[in-house]
């Protein structure tokens, strides 16, 4: 689903990711964590066309994001960290703009919002600009938008913060519905007994580098994941 | 008392920050050098207003009694300006300023808090009084006796000229705040507001001769007028003539209002404060059906909803080519006038025949002032992540920048050329050349300004006045626009001489064309690499 290969990407002389590789397939919930400023963000960005890498390929259902950038975008849908969204549009308006740009016909439009809308609780605010929205709801927000144009490949980058707890499980199940029909969930996190519990593959960046990477049952081990990133991060 | 001056000290800093002398030094030292150029123009205005007031009443009998009239003039124009000024820019620093939530949380009175927030609005306008009463400060001793002692008091009641004037717009900006709370449609109120307040603004500049001479003749009777209603000007007059009581009782009355309002005020500064954050939501959306749209249109949309969203951004783009359609139905109404008044100069020859080239330049150089591509990009800011994870593609996101400017601009561009037309009785081609021309210029400089955001963006910024007034981008796009419009307009005269209007017109018409592709070329190129690799933290 997403393959990213020796990815390398370089601010002035700081190497933030460092000759990275690795595969999310479809049906994975791959969870990426990392400590702060380790490349977890600069991977996600550069793999969702948000920012230029130098060196490496990456690729989406076989579509290069290099080559064929739109084809490729037109596979996954990208939530940032921080919801910066254009506060001057409602609610609604936002939402009808990121499905117009990703060509969704009205009847899935219509459906996808009122669905999404309703489990999220956001459907009574959507007249209102998003000026006037907590930074909980503009998360949310920007999921709805997400998952509106029913994309393949869901790329995250820390969603569950800002989230309140009842919105965090409705995402984590939505998550795993994705997978079980065949798409792909690839998110960065700092909650580790969220990654444990919920994905399927993890992977551990330190310093730009992957340190570790496979099936959490394997990466995981007989111990924690809190514990397994402490002895990593140590290293 | 040290409370309340480390308060004013943070106000002023943070009146300083938002007009971005605390930037890196390069760019420090280039702002302090543009403020420097603008107050230098504002004085120099003030200045030959001043001069041409005193000339005036110089020929006058009594002079030594009239001579403070120019002065109380000049004072009741500073407070006018400082009261409209106020009332448009006191709700954001009162209100709005980024650090409130924090002060309101810490061990200080809300008297306290609001003083040093209205000290800060004082200290912006004060710039205005020194600009404006400093000349004129100048030319009253040149032209009078110099008294040390009424110098002294003259100086000092210029540092005092803001504050009535500050203290009703605050007043002021204060009820409108509290009034507009639940009002959504605040931002098209403002936008009216400014283009009001700048068609008055440029009525006056217009005509400034004719005001001032009016001012002249009619000092006396303006004098009695400003004096009768507004007290600061009697009191100001009679400290011109020496009288210290009188001084005192302008510091009193100057004073005394200011600590009374904040007082008064203070009360209510929370819920003024809510009321200034708060923005119109509305909790009952009922979910209809939606439509589908293309992606043009979607990215047209929100590229229009984005430049309508921001006064200042529509005031310093198509405010020009607003102001000239407003001239244009002055010029068609007082056609007779304006006709006659070409007569007046015989020796320029018969200028009734240059009406359409005059057209066709004032359009076509208005147009190229007015394009909103110059800080489009910047004003992505944070959201470039949007447009950037999205399937489309760079080419269509500055096709939807530029568009934006044809869909504002056209429309004007085409009812001018259509008034032209029936006034002056132009044909079909010099109809449509006064509709093809500007509009290409516009394109062009749409084109320009886009080449400029990206030569020059800038995705960090904390209010849009940074992006949209004071980047180099906007700066340099305007400037290059009008150099180019200036020699269009010199070969198309250079062609007229020896051709005819069309002719000469057709030829620019060309050369834009030429500007056009050229632009397309660096656009498709290296725009779309300087796009791609824009993030926001360039």
């Amino acid at each position: 689903m997403l393959q990213i290969k020796n990815l390398t990407k370089k601010y002035g002389k700081k190497l933030a990711v460092d000759d990275l590789t690795l595969h999310v397939n479809s049906g994975d919930i791959y969870g990426f964590i990392g400590h702060n400023g380790a490349g977890k963000t600069t991977t996600i960005k550069a793999a969702t066309g948000v920012i230029p890498f130098d060196e490496g390929e990456i690729s989406i259902n076989g579509i290069s994001l290099k080559s064929d950038p739109v084809k490729a975008k037109m596979q996954f849908a990208f939530i940032p960290d921080s919801p910066d969204l254009y506060d001057n549009m409602t609610g609604i308006k936002f939402l009808n703009f990121i499905c117009d740009i990703y060509e969704v016909d009205a009847v899935t439009k219509s459906e996808n919002i009122k669905k999404y809308g309703d489990v999220f609780e956001l459907t009574s605010v959507l007249g209102s600009p998003i000026s006037s929205y907590s930074h909980g709801m503009k998360q949310k927000l920007a999921i709805i938008a997400a998952l509106s144009h029913n994309p393949k490949l869901l790329v995250l980058d820390e969603p569950f913060v800002g989230l309140d707890p009842k919105a965090s499980f409705t995402l984590k199940e939505i998550m795993k519905d994705l997978c079980n029909n065949g798409g792909a969930v690839f998110f960065s996190t700092h909650v580790l007994e969220v990654a444990e519990k919920l994905c399927t593959r993890i992977a551990i960046i330190k310093n730009g580098k992957l340190v570790r990477e496979g099936e959490t049952s394997v990466v995981v081990g007989d111990s924690s994941l809190e514990h397994i990133f402490l002895e990593l991060i140590k290293e | 008392m040290k409370k309340t001056l480390l308060l004013i000290k943070a106000a002023i800093n943070a009146a300083l920050s938002n007009t971005q002398v605390s930037e890196s030094p390069k760019k420090k030292y280039l702002y302090i050098g543009l403020y420097i150029f603008l107050a230098l123009y504002m004085g120099a205005i003030s200045f030959s207003m001043s001069i041409m007031m005193f000339e005036q009443m110089a020929v006058l009998p009594n002079l030594e009694a009239i001579m403070g009239f120019s002065s109380v003039i000049m004072l009741f124009v500073t407070s006018v300006l400082i009261f409209s000024t106020s009332l448009f820019s006191a709700s954001n620093m009162l209100f709005k300023a980024k650090d409130l939530e924090m002060q309101l949380a810490m061990p200080l009175t809300h008297f306290n808090i609001v003083l040093a927030k209205f000290m800060g609005v004082y200290f912006m306008n004060l710039l205005f009084s020194l600009v404006i009463m400093l000349p004129n400060c100048v030319l009253y001793f040149i032209y009078t006796e110099f008294n040390a002692g009424v110098f002294v008091m003259f100086l000092l009641s210029i540092l005092l000229i803001p504050l009535i004037p500050c203290i009703f717009g605050s007043a002021l900006s204060a009820l409108i705040t509290y009034g507009l709370r639940k009002f959504r449609y605040k931002n098209f109120l403002t936008l009216i507001f400014s283009f009001a307040f700048f068609f008055l603004y440029f009525k006056f500049f217009g005509n400034i001769e004719g005001y001032i001479n009016y001012i002249a003749n009619s000092a006396d009777e303006l004098f009695s007028n400003i004096t009768s209603f507004y007290l600061p000007a009697l009191l100001f007059s009679k400290t011109l003539s020496g009288d210290f009581l009188y001084f005192l009782l302008y510091i009193a009355l100057s004073i005394l209002p200011v600590l009374l309002l904040l007082w008064a005020l203070t009360p209510f500064y929370s819920k003024l404060v809510a009321a200034a954050n708060q923005t119109f939501v509305k909790s009952d959306f009922k979910f209809k059906v939606q439509k589908a749209g293309s992606r043009t249109t979607a990215m047209l949309k929100k590229e229009i909803s984005m430049f309508f969203s921001s006064a200042i951004y529509v005031m310093n783009t198509i405010f020009m080519l607003v102001l000239l359609t407003g001239f244009s139905v002055y010029v068609i109404i007082s056609k007779d006038k304006f006709l006659t008044s070409l007569e007046m100069f015989p020796e320029l020859g018969d200028l009734s025949s240059l009406i359409f080239p005059f057209a066709l330049a004032a359009l076509m150089a208005t147009a190229a002032m007015s394009a909103t591509t110059a800080s489009s990009i910047s004003l992505e800011g944070k959201k470039l992540w949007i447009y950037k994870s999205s399937p489309v593609t760079t080419a269509e996101i500055f096709n939807a920048k530029i568009l934006v400017t044809m869909v504002v601009a056209v429309p004007l561009i085409v009812i001018n050329a259509v008034m032209y037309t029936f006034a002056f009785s132009f044909d079909v081609v010099q109809l449509l050349l006064l509709i093809f021309v500007p509009s290409v210029a516009i394109y062009v400089a749409a084109q320009l300004g886009l080449i400029f955001n990206l030569l020059f963006p800038k995705l960090e910024w904390k209010n849009e006045a940074m992006v949209v007034k004071n980047s180099t981008s906007a700066i340099l796009s305007l400037l290059t626009a009008m150099l180019i419009a200036v020699l269009l307009i010199y070969v198309g005269y250079n062609i007229l001489v020896v051709s005819t209007d069309t002719i000469a017109a057709a030829s620019v018409l060309a050369i834009l064309c030429v500007f056009l592709f050229a632009f397309y070329m660096i656009l498709k190129t290296f725009g779309t690499k300087k796009f791609d690799n824009l993030t926001a933290n360039s």
